[in-house]
């Protein structure tokens, strides 16, 4: 009896023992590969060139490297390989007319330049574009193709050089392109004599022409030696590469077809690895020998015929950003290169340079979690490996749906949230887990609460972040997790106009009083988004149920949830308000085409900075409505409102919901308490919240006073660059008038949504009265708030 | 030699004949532990262990750190969403159980008397423990989603919808859906268990002009017994297996009817409520182990 005792007891111990081993495998869990040797980045751009866009990276037959000034007024030379750069006026000095209508800046054997320049004639308001000479003296020359003339001189069609470089050969690749404006060609015109890549065909009364040039021409006489236009249907434009020899062209599945330039025939086929969003985003540099080099936001790849090797992965480096893509790739010989990197508008230079003998350092290593996919992650990943080049940094996104840029096949669909947050709630209760979390889409509170999150209180340096972001953030008098950018719900109309929509039911009751919606696609006009008399709109626009729900809940949620309890006289004002707001525009009816909210589908407006404004944003912009709903999260967007909209006289308020000073942290950052590079961990926080990488967040507002800074001054000076009518011509902002409206900080929780979701809509369409959608509700938050005793 | 004296010898000589009967023994035991040390290492890897550390962790705070009594257990017996999930729970199981022993063995009976083609309807009634969850949840929302199937015969027939899986109904239909799905495998068990019952009695029954229900309640239900103890257990451990069905339906947070303890433990996880949730399992697990353990007792005593 008792050796069966010590053999139980035994057993305890070794599957005790067992288990504990099982587990003890932390610091192996992240393979840090100590072989020796990788490239070191360094930024060379000109000092007075930084923060310049749209330049062009040239390398001429000398070696030499020749870079411009977004505006080409300066250039800039270097011939020992970007390490010392001469500047000196550009063309755009000599000749202001071209400042911002040159691009595509190539050079020929003896190191003269040209490039596309673009014209738009008052007379025929009709643009075409030129392939010219640059001159000393700033002038230009065009240089003329015989057979684009015909086009180029054809007042019905808008014709457009879309490709003109120099090939190592000396010879011109083009890519031309004319097509028939919109409009009516007598129908007596018969079309032109098309041999090339034509396409005809007849819409209405419209005949339209869609003429692609595609070849490899001489300069000097302009006659074309080699025909490509084989390859218009194919060919993506911008990918191709060449050496003396022989021309690549890439088609947008990354499949290249070589063509020797000495007689236009094909020599063979090579294909190059895609980048991960399924597009074509790279440069490409082809050797003399044949080698063709491919750089994108993936990595560097050699290519030869025979293999394609990966030469660096491109994470750590400026071109491993989400939102850059190289622009240029010259080889300075087999283990160095130097890249032109585009980033939120900004053009860089960088040096790699491979080291052999460096490392990367076993305890710099950090993972990095997060439920989705998020571009801004992988933004400051890549902003941190620059500064840490010999740290590995992992990271995992839990879900990587089917949208995602970055999904690979083994995640895709087989991870649901919920699976995922219990994976890593496993993986923190067993003290391990990811160094670095992002909290979007969790509970950020829960969190905190159960000690699973290092209180960054004092260790991160905060004193860049707006107070009131900090105040909001703070639970206890601790930090636990920062939000990197933010948005906030504003209701955008005319100045002075907001005391009778100040608070959520005098918006519903304006709405109420207020016209009805207009017809989109109403007889009176071929403009859908043509503007109505000011007395003709209607309050605001919103395109759909979900809408209107979605930014009246966002704004008073944590209103109708406090303390974890239902607030039953808070949830009767939103359902009544909204109810009147969907009575009015009928948002809960089935939709059908006629009716007043009925907008013939999804459409959103993209304005010249990029911000995208729908729904009643858009309603607002087009002028058919007095005040529009926004989800500012872009520093330009109101002063795009007051472009587009063509007022000065707009303003905002927060939007008028149950809770007061609503706003939404997102790219929640925080650090595992267990996380055993704490320190590490703490000073990725902290680069977050640089200038640099504040500046790469391209979805939400910047959370430090030096980004927003940068930013607006980036505007400003896009205004003063490109002036016209309609844009002002210096932008400022005072974003205090954001800061001072952060107070309570909103949280997307699906479960409420949607249940408040689902009943509020049966309230509205009438299938339940008021009474009984309060108690659906209660009843259906019951197992919800209880669980949360 | 006195009485006592061979007393003592015989004694003597009795425990030389039992020595190697007990070395027998401790040979047999070792094989025997031998044979079960696999299981046995599994079971303490996979349930003694965790197990241990779930009631360790019921005493600390969420990151198993700091002590906290039965602050958990106060805390989980007061909370509504507790006291819900377990009503519902034991409402289930209460309905459930007696439903599923009865219609199995039913359906026992009838396939046993069954002749020829009909036995065939032995694999039919397997079929439902065959079908995939992800099917059955399919087949759920085309069938009871408030535009599905049921409903669209209610309207037709000119009555009102019914909200299946938003109301009390949804109760009902977990219940229906776990009968459909388990009823074949413990018929499978009540036939082992009718099979073990000797053909002898039922004879002797007959000779002796027994009917029909004398035979079933006199010898057929008196010789299930055992077989009774077990499909009742395994049944009772599979009602909770019902939660994958309601979870792949309804959501974390279906209708208040269908809310289990399963649900609540899945939510508590997911919010890293771990101290309520490891309270509130020692706390099912102790019920559980007690009702069995009567169980147990109670069929034991009325088969002796």
């Amino acid at each position: 009896m008792k050796k069966l005792r010590i053999a139980i007891s035994s057993l305890l111990c070794a599957s005790l023992f067992f288990t504990t081993a099982c587990g003890a495998s932390d610091d192996t869990a992240t393979n840090v590969s100590t072989e020796k040797g990788r490239f070191v980045q360094s930024m060379i751009t000109p000092e007075n060139a930084k923060n310049s866009s749209n330049s062009n990276l040239l390398k001429d037959p000398s070696g030499k490297f020749i870079f411009f000034s977004g505006d080409y007024t300066k250039k800039y030379e270097s011939s020992d390989n970007g390490d010392t750069w001469a500047e000196s006026d550009g063309p755009g000095a000599k000749n202001p007319d071209i400042q911002n209508s040159i691009y595509g800046i190539t050079s020929d054997a003896e190191g003269n330049l040209y490039g596309i320049i673009y014209e738009f004639s008052e007379d025929t308001s009709q643009s075409s574009s030129s392939f010219v000479k640059l001159l000393e003296d700033g002038t230009f020359e065009k240089i003329s193709f015989p057979e684009m003339k015909t086009y180029q001189d054809d007042p019905t069609l808008t014709s457009d050089i879309m490709i003109a470089t120099i090939l190592p050969n000396g010879k011109a690749l083009i890519y031309f392109t004319a097509y028939t404006s919109f409009n009516t060609v007598n129908e007596d015109s018969s079309a032109t004599s098309i041999t090339i890549a034509e396409t005809s065909f007849s819409e209405n009364d419209v005949e339209q022409q869609d003429i692609k040039i595609i070849g490899v021409f001489d300069i000097s006489t302009g006659q074309k030696e080699i025909d490509l236009s084989s390859f218009a249907p194919n060919w993506d434009p911008s990918s191709y590469a060449s050496n003396k020899d022989t021309l690549i062209l890439f088609d947008s599945e990354g499949n290249g077809t070589k063509i020797n330039l000495s007689d236009g025939s094909v020599a063979g086929t090579i294909s190059i690895p895609m980048s991960d969003n399924g597009y074509l985003q790279g440069s490409y540099n082809l050797t003399d020998d044949g080698t063709l080099y491919s750089l994108d936001s993936t990595a560097l790849y050699k290519i030869t015929d025979s293999a394609t090797e990966k030469i660096a992965d491109s994470a750590p480096f400026a071109f491993g950003a989400p939102s850059a893509f190289t622009n240029n790739l010259y080889l300075l010989d087999d283990q160095n290169f130097i890249a032109s990197v585009q980033s939120m508008g900004n053009t860089d230079i960088y040096k790699y340079t491979y080291d052999p003998n460096a490392t990367k350092d076993p305890n710099k290593v950090l993972t990095v979690w997060s439920l989705n996919d998020d571009s801004s992650i992988r933004s400051l990943i890549s902003e941190f490996s620059q500064t840490n080049p010999d740290a590995t940094i992992t990271y995992t996104p839990a879900i990587a749906d089917i949208y995602s840029t970055y999904s690979s096949s083994e995640q895709e669909n087989t991870t649901t949230q919920d699976d995922a947050i219990k994976a890593l709630n496993t993986e923190l209760l067993s003290g391990k887990g990811p160094d670095i979390i992002f909290l979007d889409g969790l509970s950020a509170a829960s969190y905190a609460e159960k000690g699973t999150l290092l209180d960054l209180t004092d260790k991160v340096d905060t004193s860049k972040i707006f107070k009131e972001i900090l105040d909001a953030s703070k639970s206890d008098g601790k930090l636990y997790s920062l939000p990197t950018h933010f948005s906030i719900p504003l209701l955008v109309g005319e100045k002075d106009s907001f005391s009778s929509v100040s608070t959520q039911t005098d918006l519903a009751k304006a709405i109420a009083a207020g016209k009805d919606i207009v017809v989109n696609n109403n007889n009176d006009t071929s403009d859908p988004f043509a503007s109505i008399p000011e007395n003709e709109r209607p309050v605001i626009k919103f395109e759909s149920f979900d809408e209107l729900f979605s930014t009246m809940w966002n704004t008073s949620a944590n209103a109708i949830i406090a303390d974890n309890k239902l607030q039953e006289e808070e949830l009767r004002t939103f359902l009544t308000n909204i109810k009147t707001i969907s009575d009015k525009y009928k948002l809960a009816q089935p939709l059908v085409s006629g009716d007043s909210s009925y907008s013939g589908g999804d459409v959103a407006m993209i304005s010249s900075t990029g911000a995208v404004y729908y729904g009643s944003s858009m309603g607002y912009m087009d002028q058919r409505a007095l005040y529009g709903a926004l989800d500012y999260n872009y520093i330009s967007s109101l002063e795009m409102f007051k472009m587009d909209a063509t007022s000065e006289d707009v303003s905002f308020i927060g939007f008028p919901g149950l809770s007061d000073g609503v706003w939404n942290p997102t790219g929640l950052l925080a650090v595992n308490a267990n996380s055993k590079k704490s320190d590490f961990a703490v000073e990725f926080v902290n680069t977050a919240f640089s200038l640099e990488a504040q500046s790469v967040f391209n979805n939400g507002l910047p959370v430090t006073q030096e980004a927003v800074d940068a930013q607006i001054k980036q505007i400003d000076e896009m205004y003063k660059k490109y002036p016209n009518e309609t844009s002002p011509s210096s932008f400022t902002f005072d974003f205090s008038t954001i800061t001072s409206k952060i107070k309570t900080p909103y949280f997307y929780d699906a479960q409420t949504y949607s249940k408040v979701n689902t009943a509020a809509y049966s309230f509205c369409e009438g299938s339940t009265d008021l009474d009984a959608t309060i108690n659906k509700i209660k009843e259906d938050f019951r197992s919800y708030l209880a669980e949360r005793e | 030699m006195t009485q006592s004296d061979t007393s003592l010898q015989k004694k003597g000589e009795l425990s030389k004949k039992k020595k190697p009967m007990k070395h027998g023994k401790n040979r047999e035991a070792r094989a025997a532990l031998l044979f079960l040390l696999p299981s046995l290492l599994g079971i303490c890897i996979f349930f003694l262990i965790p197990f241990i550390d779930t009631i360790r962790r019921s005493f600390f705070d969420a990151m198993g750190k700091n002590f906290v009594g039965l602050r958990s257990y106060q805390s989980v017996v007061n909370n509504s969403a507790f006291q819900l999930a377990a009503g519902n729970t034991a409402k289930f199981i209460a309905i459930c159980l007696p439903l599923l022993l009865l219609s199995s063995l039913l359906l026992a009976l009838l396939v046993r008397i069954a002749k020829g083609g009909w036995r065939i309807f032995k694999t039919i009634y397997l079929l439902p423990m065959a079908v995939p969850v992800a099917s059955i949840v399919l087949l759920w929302k085309v069938l009871f989603d408030d535009k599905g199937i049921f409903n669209s015969m209610l309207v037709s027939m000119g009555a009102n919808p019914v909200s299946f899986m938003g109301s009390s109904a949804a109760f009902w239909v977990l219940i229906f859906t776990y009968l459909w799905k388990n009823s074949g495998y413990n018929m499978i068990l009540w036939i082992a268990g009718l099979d073990g019952i000797s053909d002898s009695l039922y004879e002797a029954a007959r000779v002796d002009g027994a009917s029909s229900w004398q035979i079933f309640w006199r010898i057929t239900l008196p010789n299930l017994l055992p077989t009774l103890s077990l499909v009742a257990i395994l049944a009772l451990l599979s009602t909770f297996k019902v939660f994958r069905e309601a979870y792949l339906v309804a959501g974390a947070y279906p209708d208040d009817s269908i809310y289990m303890l399963q649900h609540l433990f899945n939510n508590w996880f997911t919010n890293l409520e771990i101290s309520k949730l490891c309270a509130a399992a020692v706390l099912l697990a102790l019920v559980l182990l007690v009702v069995i353990m009567l169980m147990q007792k109670n069929l034991s005593d009325t088969t002796d």
